[in-house]
């Protein structure tokens, strides 16, 4: 398959018209004209929230200290026996947990630490906080793979009950900087994107706190089986620079 | 009007943002493009069911009970053998039997459709003329037209390479019905070789309909036009 890079511009026009406002404006005749991308996000398995993570609770979970598993050194020993024990995931994709207490949810972190789509080093911290018996956590950035997840409560925890697994928010490849950049979004031959949510890339200096910095798709009506090919038509951020190409560096 | 060719490429890019393991996926800086088309699909009249044959009977050796041969029959109908736009064809008729309509498309290109056996035909194909019709067995009361299904003049993969279908100024490509192409060897029974529409607002010979759409291919005749006719 042969391939051509047709410019090194940040912006490109076509045609020869002129009119004097509009150049002034563009510093090009013509009209601007902006690239858009046809994204394949795959075939995803369906959502599974405790591929990770099973009903973790006593001494599985921390008391006053951080207890960390690790992906696949850990897996085959609960609580790391559910249905990923490798920590690699089938396509970029964010993480759910749900914990509860039989009276009042002991306050803890909990650190996902892994690697994107690119290979690039990667987490996302949830805090729990403000009892109650249950509480469901989504995340907000893709992982490729999970590498450790890391427990930590500075009191006695171990009457929480975790669970953790992956959802159907779906990762970009390329930095999207607002649903106005999206053309479409095919669930095979369904076009839903008026139903499916598409958060932007989170332009800000990424911490475990941040959002995704490339950008999600959530589909909606149709959710991932297994069977489903998802496809996204979208223009990129910016082509010419590393950070609108494929966002902030990872933390 | 001047025109250029700006690539022989089957994939484009744009921009210089180099990011290594996007580099090591692409082997390209900055971003893939997805070109697309606007096409202008015209302001096809509403479908026709007798425009070809007006009611007539016809032999299997090919004899029309009141124009004889099936060219009279055809410049004795309203459409005269010839499509507004490439659009399917619709038939219906007495007596159990395989009907073959054989043509052209709208790049002139033979080509020939037949029913399965029994009464009627909603044709899958896009037919720019029709040339000949032909049945199995003895028919009755036969008539043939045209449908609402319009023929598109390049390859569509699939219906998640539709970005819109206008109908005049509304957008309407989920209520519309899209085929993609068929890619198989084409045959008498297969689908159109390029992909057809049937859109949602009705055909009324004054509402212009406009698809965007990615080609499958730009750089063989197959991916661009679709596979032989048959």
């Amino acid at each position: 398959m042969s391939k051509q890079s047709i410019s090194n511009a940040a912006h490109m026009f076509s045609g020869k018209g002129r009119y004097a406002p509009l150049f002034k404006h563009n510093e090009r005749v013509g009209s601007c004209i902006n690239p858009i991308i046809k994204v394949d996000l795959g075939v995803p398995i369906a959502e599974d929230a405790d591929a990770f993570i099973v009903g973790a609770t006593s001494t599985e979970l921390p008391d006053t200290e951080t207890v960390t598993y690790a992906f696949p050194e850990d897996g085959g020993t609960s609580p790391v026996d559910g249905a990923n024990q490798s920590g690699v995931l089938d396509v970029p994709r964010n993480m759910m947990m749900l914990i509860s207490h039989a009276s009042s949810i002991v306050d803890m972190t909990v650190l996902m630490t892994g690697k994107d789509e690119y290979d690039e080093d990667m987490s996302e911290l949830f805090t729990v906080s403000g009892g109650g018996t249950a509480i469901f956590f989504v995340g907000n950035k893709a992982f490729k793979k999970v590498t450790s997840i890391a427990f930590t409560s500075a009191a006695n925890a171990e009457a929480n009950t975790i669970s953790l697994g992956f959802g159907h928010w779906l990762g970009l490849p390329l930095n999207l900087e607002g649903t106005h950049d999206v053309l479409a979004f095919y669930a095979d031959n369904n076009e839903e994107s008026g139903a499916a949510h598409f958060p932007a890339g989170d332009p800000s200096v990424a911490t475990p706190s941040t959002n995704d910095v490339r950008g999600l798709a959530h589909p909606e009506t149709t959710v991932p089986n297994g069977a489903i090919h998802y496809w996204l038509w979208m223009k990129v951020k910016g082509v010419n620079a590393k950070e609108d190409l494929v966002g902030v560096n990872q933390a | 009007m001047s025109k250029q060719n700006i690539t022989n490429a089957s994939q484009l890019y744009s921009g210089k943002g180099r990011y290594a393991p996007l580099f090591g996926r692409n082997g390209r800086v900055g971003s893939r493009i997805d070109p697309l088309v606007k096409l202008d699909l015209g302001a096809p009249i509403i479908g026709d069911p007798n425009g070809m044959i007006e009611t007539q009977n016809l032999t299997s050796a090919g004899v029309f009970s009141v124009d004889v041969t099936v060219a009279a029959a055809l410049i004795a109908a309203a459409l005269d053998g010839v499509c507004d736009i490439p659009r399917n064809i619709v038939a219906a008729w007495t007596g159990t039997a395989v009907i073959t309509i054989t043509g052209t498309d709208e790049y002139d290109e033979p080509m020939s459709e037949a029913s399965a056996s029994g009464t009627s035909l909603t044709g899958k194909k896009a037919f720019k003329t029709i040339n000949n019709i032909s049945v199995s067995g003895d028919v009755t009361a036969l008539t043939v037209g045209t449908g609402d299904v319009l023929g598109l003049p390049l390859q569509l993969e699939g219906e998640y390479d539709i970005l819109a279908l206008y109908a005049d100024i509304t957008e309407e490509k989920i209520a519309s019905v899209f085929v993609a192409a068929d890619d198989s060897v084409a045959t008498t029974t297969t689908g159109d070789i390029r992909g057809t529409v049937n859109p949602d607002t009705v055909l009324d010979g004054s509402v212009n309909f406009y698809c965007w759409m990615k080609v499958k291919g730009t750089n063989t005749k197959r991916e661009l036009v679709g596979v032989t006719q048959a």
